[in-house]
């Protein structure tokens, strides 16, 4: 296989995006660090990139939460392609948000027709100070990142999940309408071919993603920690019986039909669908044991890392891409083995932007760009000697 | 108005009021007649101003099939095909609870009713509602109705658009082609 071409934003532009009134900012193809006190607005950026890979913000689901105060409208647009320094053609994708119509993404000027076709173009990881509740929470957050990264690699995953939660968000109101007596119990069952369908689609593509991902999670958390625990993850279909389930969609589509068929009058009596992809988990183990459980603190943050990694491999080699990465303030969270760790792991594997408010943590890396963020304005560094 | 913002509508708005009196109020009785005029085909439920409408009126048209659609749109849209001699079904909407819609606020019976009728047998229902979740389900939700009457029901198929480059479909179509492929 050829080795992956790095995707590079090469500008970005933001129109009244959080406290950015105006900027537009040219970046290097490797290692951009992003430094500046607290509040200068570093972190916005990594928002602003994440929103055009992802479609949503990161760090918020309320969209009029990203305008900047007293405005109605912002605009974020990069300019990116596949080793845009060799010569490669570029590409263009922009989002704009206003109060009463919401964010609209176009690629090329072209308007997509659905938010959920900007997933695909402008690949990102997001590594973030507070990741750490991956671990230590719930199953959404864990689903999320799964749902994230498999919408990037795979137009297909995109549609076929936002179908199934559609379908979902209609199954369930129809189990309070059926409570309530507004509609007959014959009426759920309309939504299940769907619900299996796409719901079948999801697990296989979620079974066989955390299947490539474990060895490369593992291999990337030996090379962060130089440690000898064992990191390993598995997927934990939420279809109410034994886990070791695998198998083609056709499998997965009986499987899922069985289990909405078991839990019919649960679902009934709570008004909600207690079976299906949308309650799995993705279970993070160290040496067996659940790392939330397990873990030194440094060892959970690792871990994370690893996956976060992980991520990066498994996007570059379904792509054929190397996506941008972008690590918000993590080297605080760090001790100083682990930051070197971290830091030849960020050099020479495509783009990276960092953002720090101590530079001097990151002296020894080889070929950084540096940038100074500061009210609202980004102003790149000579190199440091 | 759907489509229009309020640039648009101010631009309107002074159209009317700067021109000749005669294009507004000639505009505003249109509007009037075509409002009062119009209504749903008592048959098809389409929208019309004469009823039955000029489809189900038609001698041309092959009575044994009914094409079931959301909206009235979907009437014209079928139309321009050319290819199609049934006749329609206007559901006036798909089911969709989480906007308070169920099967009893769209026109159902009215298909049942036309379904039984002996001096004209259906034979066959295309169901042609939209293909989005609400428009599978509304599908789906006619195919268990229907079957048990002994009527072929079938849907229109969804794939990749005809005479078009492979390479400008859509990628979320082409995977779904891809994935249900067939022997050839």
């Amino acid at each position: 296989m050829n080795p992956s071409g790095a995707l590079a934003v090469q500008t970005l532009s933001l129109r009244d995006f959080r406290s950015y009134t105006r900027l537009e900012c040219a970046f290097a193809p490797g290692l951009n660090v992003l430094h500046g006190p607290n509040g200068a607005g570093k972190t916005n950026l990594l928002e602003a990139l994440a929103l055009l890979a992802l479609g949503r913000s990161p760090r918020t689901s309320r969209d009029a939460d990203l305008v900047r105060s007293g405005q109605s409208t912002f605009a974020i647009r990069v300019r990116f392609g596949v080793d845009p320094a060799a010569g490669q053609a570029t590409t263009t994708l922009e989002v704009t948000y206003g109060e009463h119509r919401g964010k609209r993404a176009r690629l090329d000027g072209q308007v997509l027709p659905r938010m959920v076709d900007v997933y695909g173009h402008l690949l990102a990881v997001y590594f973030a100070p507070d990741d750490l509740w991956l671990l230590k929470g719930g199953p959404a957050g864990r689903r999320q990142l799964l749902d994230r990264l498999l919408a990037q690699c795979s137009p297909l995953y995109a549609d076929s999940i936002f179908r199934y939660r559609h379908a979902l968000a209609q199954r369930n109101q129809t189990l309070r309408d059926v409570r309530t007596r507004r509609a007959g119990a014959s009426l759920l069952a309309i939504w299940e071919p769907q619900l299996v369908q796409y719901g079948a689609e999801v697990l296989r593509y979620r079974a066989s993603a955390v299947a490539e991902l474990e060895p490369l999670a593992a291999a990337a958390y030996h090379r962060l920690a130089a440690g000898a625990e064992e990191l390993q993850i598995r997927y934990r279909p939420a279809l109410g019986a034994g886990d070791g389930w695998t198998g083609d969609e056709t499998a997965w589509a009986d499987h899922l039909r069985e289990a909405f068929r078991e839990h019919l009058q649960a679902d009934l009596a709570t008004g909600m669908t207690g079976r299906g992809p949308h309650r799995d988990d993705l279970e993070v183990l160290l040496e067996g044991a659940p790392a939330r459980v397990y873990g030194s603190q440094g060892q959970q943050r690792t871990a994370i890392l690893a996956l976060k990694f992980a991520e990066r491999e498994y996007l570059a080699l379904r792509t054929g891409r190397r996506p941008l990465l972008l690590v918000d303030d993590v080297f605080s969270e760090l001790d100083e083995p682990r930051r070197r760790g971290l830091q030849e792991r960020l050099q020479g594997g495509g783009q990276v932007f960092l953002t720090t408010a101590d530079p001097r943590q990151l002296q020894g890396m080889v070929g950084a760009s540096f940038f100074r963020v500061l009210q609202g304005s980004v102003v790149p560094e000579e190199p440091h000697a | 108005m759907p489509g229009v913002g309020p640039k648009t509508a101010q631009r309107f708005a002074f159209f009317l009021l700067n021109g000749p009196p005669e294009t507004a109020l000639g505009l505003a009785s249109a509007i009037t007649e075509a409002r009062e005029r119009v209504r749903p085909c008592s048959v098809c439920q389409n929208l019309t101003d004469v009823d039955p409408c000029p489809v189900c009126a038609s001698a041309h048209r092959d009575r044994a099939v009914i094409c079931v659609v959301e909206e009235p749109k979907d009437v014209a849209a079928m139309e321009k095909t050319r290819e199609y001699r049934g006749l329609y079904h206007v559901l006036q909407g798909a089911i969709n609870p989480l906007a308070g819609v169920g099967p009893d606020e769209l026109r159902v019976r009215e298909l049942l009713a036309r379904i039984g009728q002996r001096e004209s047998p259906v034979h066959e229902v295309i169901l042609a509602t939209d293909p989005d979740v609400e428009g599978d389900a509304t599908a789906h939700y006619l195919a268990r109705l229907l079957r048990p009457l002994g009527v072929r029901v079938t849907r229109i198929a969804r794939g990749v658009p005809e005479g078009g480059d492979l390479d400008y479909v859509d990628q979320v179509t082409l995977g779904r082609a891809l994935v249900g492929r067939a022997d050839w």
